[in-house]
């Protein structure tokens, strides 16, 4: 790296040697870059419990129910649109995105997992909402 | 004259050898070093488990990053031979399997702060039966407001 030089003078006065400090500040950079790459962040997606009363009693859109049954098979109006091994679930991501674009915000979806499905997908349907912008979000009751 | 001209405009004008200047480097590398050593130790301190074991959180690319952890009530679930393990630190330093445990805690808390939400921290392998009926008393004790912690990535290593 950064080249040599420096040492000691004639009368054994020692300077500051630089170059040492810059191969030292290179591998802390290094370090501290790799380490930054690496790093996981704790992030969250919310919800509205069920059963918070509501402000406006205006009619909304009839919810959407996504149910999850316990082998992970997501469905959207009791219609399969996600296998257990559809991670991404792209199909529900687009059906959700074009009920918001058609009825906006106010649009309700009830997220439905059986008792023994696994908090994993339970996160991958609601991270699935949160990509389509779904802001009225609860949980309905597991069988 | 114009020759000698010319030659004093050369001596003039005559491109310097460029010296390889070192302090500046110096100065972007400290500013470099400093940006990297600050944004990788400003990870939020976090409420880990006591004695659950380290719970690993699922997955979620579209998640918002955290805002703030004021007003919140941080409850680890766990899942451990089977079966669904809590532990909020306020409540019990061990972990307890009946989410009722943290019932009065929850009324003591939402009556000092109303608006108090709740930030559920459970492992990717718990089943929702549980996280419901976390969910449950926290709604019962007047909590509507609930989040799920999940990473940005997947960890590595």
């Amino acid at each position: 790296m950064a080249g040599g030089g420096g040492g000691g003078g004639e009368e054994g006065d020692y300077g500051f040697q630089i170059a040492p400090m810059v191969d030292i500040m290179f591998v802390l950079i290094l370090f501290f870059m790799t380490a930054a790459m690496m790093k996981v962040s704790e992030n969250e997606l919310g919800i509205k419990a069920a059963g918070t009363p509501t402000a406006s009693q205006e009619a909304q859109p009839a919810e959407i129910q996504l149910r999850i049954d316990a082998d992970g098979t997501v469905s959207f109006n009791d219609r399969v649109i996600g296998s257990p091994i559809d991670d991404s679930l792209a199909a529900l991501r687009s059906r959700l995105k074009e009920a918001i674009d058609l009825f906006g915000e106010k649009q309700p979806v009830v997220i439905i997992p059986q008792s023994t499905v696994k908090h994993e997908r339970v996160i991958e349907v609601l991270n699935a909402c949160a990509a389509a912008n779904v802001k009225n979000l609860t949980f309905g009751g597991g069988s | 004259m114009a020759k000698r001209l010319q030659r004093a405009s050369e001596t003039v004008f005559a491109p310097e050898d460029p010296e390889f200047q070192i302090a500046p480097m110096v100065d972007v590398l400290l500013v470099i070093l400093l940006f990297f050593v600050s944004i990788t130790s400003a990870e939020t301190i976090k409420a880990r488990p006591q004695s659950l074991r380290v719970l690993e959180l699922p997955v979620a690319k579209d998640s918002k990053k955290k805002e703030t952890s004021a007003g919140e009530v941080v409850i680890n679930a766990g899942w451990e031979d089977g079966s669904g393990m809590l532990e909020v630190a306020e409540v019990s330093t061990s972990k307890f399997a009946d989410p009722d445990r943290m019932r009065q805690f929850l009324r003591d808390a939402v009556k000092a702060d109303p608006s108090l939400r709740a930030l559920i921290r459970a492992d990717r392998k718990v089943e929702y039966g549980f996280i419901n009926q976390i969910m449950l008393v926290c709604t019962q004790e007047g909590i509507s407001n609930i989040t799920f912690a999940v990473v940005d990535k997947e960890r590595q290593g």
